[in-house]
């Protein structure tokens, strides 16, 4: 324990006691400094000043959504899915402010696109065999 | 906190991953090795179709369709990822059970470091998987 000497009669009093108990002049406790929690394992790094960075969930789900649009579908597009809304939620949680929402959103909408496209390939296909009115 | 949603997630998940399995053991596996999906009434796929060669998932039904009757090797030669996915689908099923049983949400794991690295982990597989089919194709037509 830190005790807390007066400063006019010189007593040792116990921390967070406004008066001295021998002379009761007013001792200056200073509340004990605040120090941030730190952050949970796994987020992205504290903010830094500059530039937006495309985040790597964002980079792969870009990869993915393109991946969606040529040949995969739902197999590259629901993964790309995933890791575009990781982002962005990261970023709308405040925990990842160093990241580019604008490309987030762009990878996002792009996988959203290429499983939109398998699923109109779908239809398509099953109207030229006559299996649906599409 | 495990609520109703987790609880969907779960049940969501052993589900999917039983259907996968049903629908997988009711398909005939394809002689060639790929368009075992068109009994599902789906297209074949444009890609191979457009450019004569495998796109990464082209085998991933006949994979199952393979895998689920026990014979890994056909498996493996339909789509080698897919033996991945597969033994990854029939996990599945104990550890939905396991997580609803201790209550641990899913969405826990999904948001972890350690799940997004296993995605990434995942994808790269995928497509090595794709490109060794293709450097296959191409030293067996040279």
């Amino acid at each position: 324990m830190n005790e807390i000497s007066c400063p006019r009669c010189g007593g040792a009093n116990p921390p967070n006691v406004p008066f001295c108990g021998n002379c009761g002049t007013p001792l200056s406790v200073q509340p004990p400094a605040y120090v941030p929690p730190p952050p949970p394992a796994g987020y992205y790094p504290a903010p830094v000043p500059g530039p937006r960075v495309i985040g790597n969930n964002t980079k792969w789900a870009l990869g993915l959504g393109l991946a969606a649009l040529f040949c995969c579908g739902p197999f590259t597009g629901v993964v790309g899915l995933f890791l575009a809304k990781k982002d962005m939620d990261e970023i709308a949680a405040g925990r990842a402010p160093q990241l580019d929402d604008g490309w987030a959103k762009g990878a996002f909408y792009l996988n959203i696109v290429g499983l939109v496209l398998f699923v109109l390939g779908i239809c398509l296909f099953w109207g030229r065999l006559g299996l649906g009115r599409f | 906190m495990y609520n109703r949603t987790d609880k969907s997630v779960a049940v969501g998940l052993l589900v999917a991953a039983c259907s996968v399995l049903a629908v997988a053991l009711w398909l005939k596996p394809a002689a060639c090795g790929y368009g075992t999906h068109t009994q599902l009434g789906l297209p074949p796929c444009y890609f191979l179709r457009l450019t004569n060669l495998p796109c990464p998932s082209c085998g991933l039904t006949t994979c199952f369709a393979f895998a689920v009757r026990l014979q890994f090797w056909n498996a493996f030669l339909a789509n080698p990822f897919g033996l991945l996915a597969f033994f990854f689908t029939v996990s599945l099923i104990p550890s939905t059970i396991f997580l609803h049983w201790r209550r641990v949400s899913f969405r826990r794991i999904a948001e972890s470091v350690h799940f997004t690295r296993a995605v990434y982990a995942g994808t790269t597989l995928y497509f090595i998987s794709w490109i060794s089919r293709l450097a296959i194709i191409h030293f067996a037509n040279h």
